[in-house]
């Protein structure tokens, strides 16, 4: 596309918007629509803060909690930040013509919000998953001499597991599957993917994995000799072996980064899972199970270079 | 690792809370139900939230490489492939142990010998509650465990004394029987044995999950006709309830019930004062554990256990004149002035004596133990608690009040890493109770990793056992019933009797090679025993009948022992469910004692192997040799060496939704044996087993 023709397109864009004459002042307001004040959210908003005082020092962060949120407040905004699935389901009753990104929610939360129609402002989100290529490429570097992945589909995430299946597989891993519907199928599918010792990757599908099957799973699986690989810090303080997440500051950070970019005219990007990550280990389950890894700083570290070095 | 403060408030699909509920209320047991009619909707809570901590220090197994003594693990697989009917029986895969067959209900089980009829220098522990019965003659009664093997997890055999941790009860090893949690249990299962000997087995267990809380009840009734020439035919009945409650994240509820009841046949035929006759037992109890975690590392548990146990069994002699007469002849007197010399002492025809080797006993126990890291290279345990048994049996101490046998412990378990090649732990168990005062019992062990998957470890401790109430206060008397005649005294008081006392040497060498999945665990020992505590008969101040029966057996500290030797333990486990493991136990006791000299065999080998060729067939294949050695009862009574053989073939299959499996069990197939005194025998016998699971 030539830059005339992108030109052209962004002022069409620009004269179809309903608010195209905003005040100069109200040019650079960030609005924060919070799930809650606290905790995560917070940890999120002050990232999120620190990131454009140094890349969009005229930015001027408005937080709010979602039950503030009016459509008449929020016109004055040129982008919304919601930090929670609360807040961006209400933003998504609104009408607003500011663009928005939704971060720190699980991508079924995303894709549980209405569809973006023609018109409709700009939105993309930050979701809290982390891509099956990440989690598939955690595994073979923290645990490179185990060859077999169980996996347990849910009725939200059938599509997942069978993408995270696909990508093992091809990587050379046996994989086992059982789809779990009902919380009652858990005991005899845990027992089939597990008859033999296998990485047992945690997906998040609230109908398979919740905090009251946590204790069947790892119970289970560490009777089984079998490792887990768990989406939250929470999961390895429980007993999972390790653990692919990211900690509210680095959404908030990645955040700070969209929100630069279309304060300085760029669209949103799409929605995108998380670029910085940790990598959390547990040493007592590790030696129980008599598994050596590295430490959680070194493995995230080398997946970090790993990614880099990808086209 | 940066914690959240995400309200976690427990998310689940509806339909179980609510099933939940009408569940729990049906148990009449009080539940943190979610309060939330929650939905499959996903919020970063999942992410962020925390979750309740499931593999807490308390249920991790400590890998071999880093325990402080040799441990052997038997896990649910073994249990299953080894076809055994007792937990008690398993012990036969455990270097170093001895097994006999008392009678068909009471199985013998102990460390390196040193036992007679009445095994007590072991200890048996079902998630953390002593099994032990410190009351009359026998400290492990296998037969009053009220869980079945389907509940078991796993088995950890500590191989040696262990007093530093679980108190001199583990003068000589522990058992640790862990039972599988509630959540991890199948909803329903039911398993039926029928076979030859009588065997009628019959078990089901129910298993449901209610939110944050998790429950399983068994309940399980075995029959068989004991073993071959005697009157052992038994059948117990028993259930065991497991209820594992998460409060909140951070706290948990565990609580544990169970009941027992052994109706058997004892006796011997043709024996005047041993008549055949019918006894009963029953055992009871009830355990709560509180859990507080509040990291990963650190754990405060309190636990208050409450036992009672009854046994029944009671029986008149009728001829005690005729009994007595024999009794006197037998010590040279003429049949005719015998019957002259009870005429004058009162002893007629119609004379008769009452037996009652009946008991009560209640225990109470509470323990608070706290596992914490002070360092990063430290972890300590420690705690104290208090247990008081109170014990009542008339027969036994010739007494009508009830005997307080109570102890008060404290102790402490540090490991410590200095270097990533060493691991050193050092422990302490002190004692104070009835009888003798404090004691004291240490234990130190070093680690060294000579590599990834060698370990050499070199350990050293003392243990001193307490009495028991049997050794020190029995008095076994008996009367004319109807004019209450002093006749006898079998067992009198030993005012004097003190604590035992074991010093122990080991070295041991442990390989783990991943790649080839085998195991080979080498130990030298050395375990010199003193003040052992043994009975002889000695001159008795009871106002006996027959002047040549005026001796009872005394309990005195007079025995010592120095057992050394080696055992060797090799596994190969290329899957799950398909491995074989060897053992080899060489041992030798030295003694002035002959019964102990006796007490263990010295070659003993052992095999378990179980193979699976497709998922639907497994076959398994025990074997075990044993050499001669006797249970300390007599000189007569030495076992010659012997083998047994077992098979068991399993077919698997779905039976609709249910997982079944049908196996075929030949226990003994190489010939009858005896494994306790010779004139007892252990035939072959076969069994079917049918397991059904949902």
């Amino acid at each position: 596309m030539s830059l005339r023709l992108r030109r052209f397109l962004l002022l069409s864009i620009a004269l179809l918007m309903p608010q195209a004459g905003v005040p100069a002042h109200a040019a650079e307001r960030v609005t924060v629509l919070t799930s809650a004040p606290d905790g995560a959210y917070a940890e999120t908003v002050d990232a999120l803060r620190e990131g454009l005082r140094s890349s969009a020092p005229a930015a001027e962060l408005d937080v709010r909690d979602w039950a503030e949120a009016s459509a008449g407040d929020l016109a004055q905004s040129r982008i919304i930040v919601t930090v929670g699935a609360q807040a961006a389901q209400v933003l998504s009753q609104l009408e607003v013509a500011a663009p928005a990104l939704h971060v720190l929610l699980p991508q079924a939360a995303y894709d549980k919000l209405p569809r973006r129609r023609a018109g409709d402002p700009e939105k993309s989100a930050i979701f809290l998953d982390h891509p099956p290529e990440r989690q598939i490429a955690l595994l073979r570097l923290a645990l490179p001499d185990w060859s077999r992945l169980a996996l347990l589909s849910g009725p939200n995430s059938h599509a997942l597991v069978a993408r995270l299946g696909e990508i093992a597989q091809n990587q050379g891993l046996q994989v086992q599957t059982a789809a779990v519907e009902d919380d009652r199928e858990l005991y005899p599918a845990l027992q089939h993917v597990l008859a033999e010792p296998s990485v047992l990757l945690a997906t998040p599908d609230t109908a398979v994995f919740n905090s009251y099957t946590v204790q069947n799973v790892l119970l289970t699986a560490y009777r089984q000799h079998s490792p887990v690989l768990g989406f939250s810090a929470a999961y390895v303080r429980a007993g999972a072996l390790l653990a692919l997440y990211s900690t509210p500051a680095q959404i908030g950070s990645q955040a700070a980064e969209i929100v630069a970019r279309s304060l300085h005219g760029d669209r949103l990007p799409p929605p995108a899972h998380p670029t910085g990550f940790e990598v959390a280990i547990n040493a007592t389950v590790s030696r129980s199970l008599g598994i050596r890894l590295r430490s959680g700083e070194e493995l995230a570290a080398d997946l970090r270079r790993r990614e880099a070095a990808r086209p | 690792m940066p914690i959240y403060s995400i309200p976690c408030q427990h998310r689940h699909p509806a339909r179980s809370a609510a099933r939940g509920q009408g569940l729990a209320i049906l148990l009449g047991l009080a539940l943190a139900a979610p309060a939330s009619a929650a939905d499959d909707f996903m919020s970063e809570e999942d992410f962020l939230g925390e979750l309740p901590i499931v593999l807490s220090a308390s249920r991790l197994a400590q890998p071999l490489r880093e325990a402080p003594g040799a441990v052997t693990v038997i896990d649910r697989d073994m249990i299953r492939a080894s076809g055994a009917r007792s937990i008690a029986e398993l012990m036969r895969w455990v270097p170093g142990f001895q097994v006999g067959q008392r009678s068909g209900y009471l199985p013998l089980t102990t460390y390196h010998g040193l036992s007679d009829d009445s095994p007590r220098r072991m200890l048996v522990r079902v998630d953390g509650r002593s099994v032990y019965s410190p009351y009359f003659i026998s400290g492990v009664e296998w037969h009053k465990l009220t869980i079945d093997a389907d509940d078991i997890e796993r088995i950890e055999v500590f191989r040696g004394s262990n007093a530093a941790a679980f108190g001199s009860q583990a003068f000589m090893g522990v058992v640790n029987i862990v039972t599988r949690s509630a959540a991890d249990s199948p909803r329903f299962s039911l398993k039926l044995e029928q076979g030859e000997n009588g065997i009628r087995d019959r078990s089901a267990s129910l298993a449901r999950n209610f939110g944050a809380a998790a429950v399983r009840v068994s309940v399980g009734q075995e029959h068989d006709e004991g073993l071959a020439g005697l009157a052992d035919t038994s059948t117990r009945r028993r259930a065991d309830l497991r209820y594992d409650w998460q409060l909140a994240l951070d706290h948990r509820l565990e609580v544990r019930a169970g009941t027992m009841e052994l109706d058997a046949q004892l006796g011997v035929a043709g024996e005047a004062t041993d008549p055949v006759r019918n006894s009963a037992s029953h055992s009871g109890f009830g355990q709560v554990r509180w859990q507080w975690q509040p990291a990963p590392e650190e754990e405060l548990g309190i636990t208050y256990l409450h036992q009672s146990e009854r046994f029944r069994d009671r029986f008149t002699l009728d001829s005690i004149e005729d009994e007595l007469i024999r009794r006197a002849v037998g010590d040279g007197i003429p049949p005719a002035l015998a019957k002259l010399f009870l005429s004058l002492n009162g002893i007629d025809a119609d004379s008769f004596v009452d037996f009652d080797y009946g008991n009560r006993v209640v225990r109470d126990d509470l323990e608070l133990e706290h596992t914490l890291l002070p360092s990063r290279d430290t972890r300590l345990v420690w705690g104290l608690g208090h247990r008081q048994d109170r014990l009542h049996s008339k027969g036994y101490f010739y007494s009508d009040g009830k005997i307080d046998y109570d102890s008060s412990r404290l102790f402490a378990n540090l490991e410590w890493r200095p270097a990533a090649k060493w691991i050193l732990n050092g422990g302490v168990m002190v004692e104070s109770g009835d009888y003798v005062g404090t004691l004291t019992s240490p234990r130190l062990a070093a680690n060294y990793h000579l590599s990834d998957a060698q370990t050499l470890r070199a350990a050293v401790s003392r243990t001193q056992r307490r009495p028991l109430p049997f050794e020190r206060r029995v008095d076994l008397r008996f009367y004319e019933g109807r004019a209450n005649i002093p006749i006898l005294q079998a067992f009198q008081p030993s005012d004097e009797v003190e604590a035992e006392e074991i010093r122990t040497r080991e070295l041991s060498y442990l390989v783990e090679l991943r790649t080839l999945r085998t195991t080979l665990d080498a130990r030298i020992f050395d375990e010199d025993a003193r003040k052992l505590i043994t009975f002889r008969d000695e001159d008795t101040s009871f106002d006996c009948l027959i002047p040549g029966d005026c001796e009872a057996r005394k309990a005195n500290n007079d025995a010592s022992a120095r057992i050394r030797g080696a055992e060797l333990a090799l596994t190969w486990r290329p899957a799950r469910a398909t491995w074989i493991g060897v053992n080899y136990t060489r041992l030798h006791v030295d003694s002035d004692e002959d019964n102990l000299a006796h007490s263990a065999p010295t070659h003993a080998w052992s095999l378990l192997s179980a193979w699976t060729p497709v998922p639907a067939w497994q076959l398994g294949l025990a074997w075990h040799y044993v050499g001669n050695m006797r249970w300390s009862t007599g000189s007569d009574k030495t076992v010659g060496d012997y083998q047994r053989i077992d098979v068991r073939v399993a077919r698997r299959f779905e039976l609709g939704d249910a997982r079944a499996e049908l196996a075929l069990v030949m226990r003994a197939l190489g010939g009858n044996y005896s494994d306790f005194v010779p004139t007892v025998e252990r035939e072959p016998t076969a069994s079917l087993m049918l397991r059904l699971e949902l």
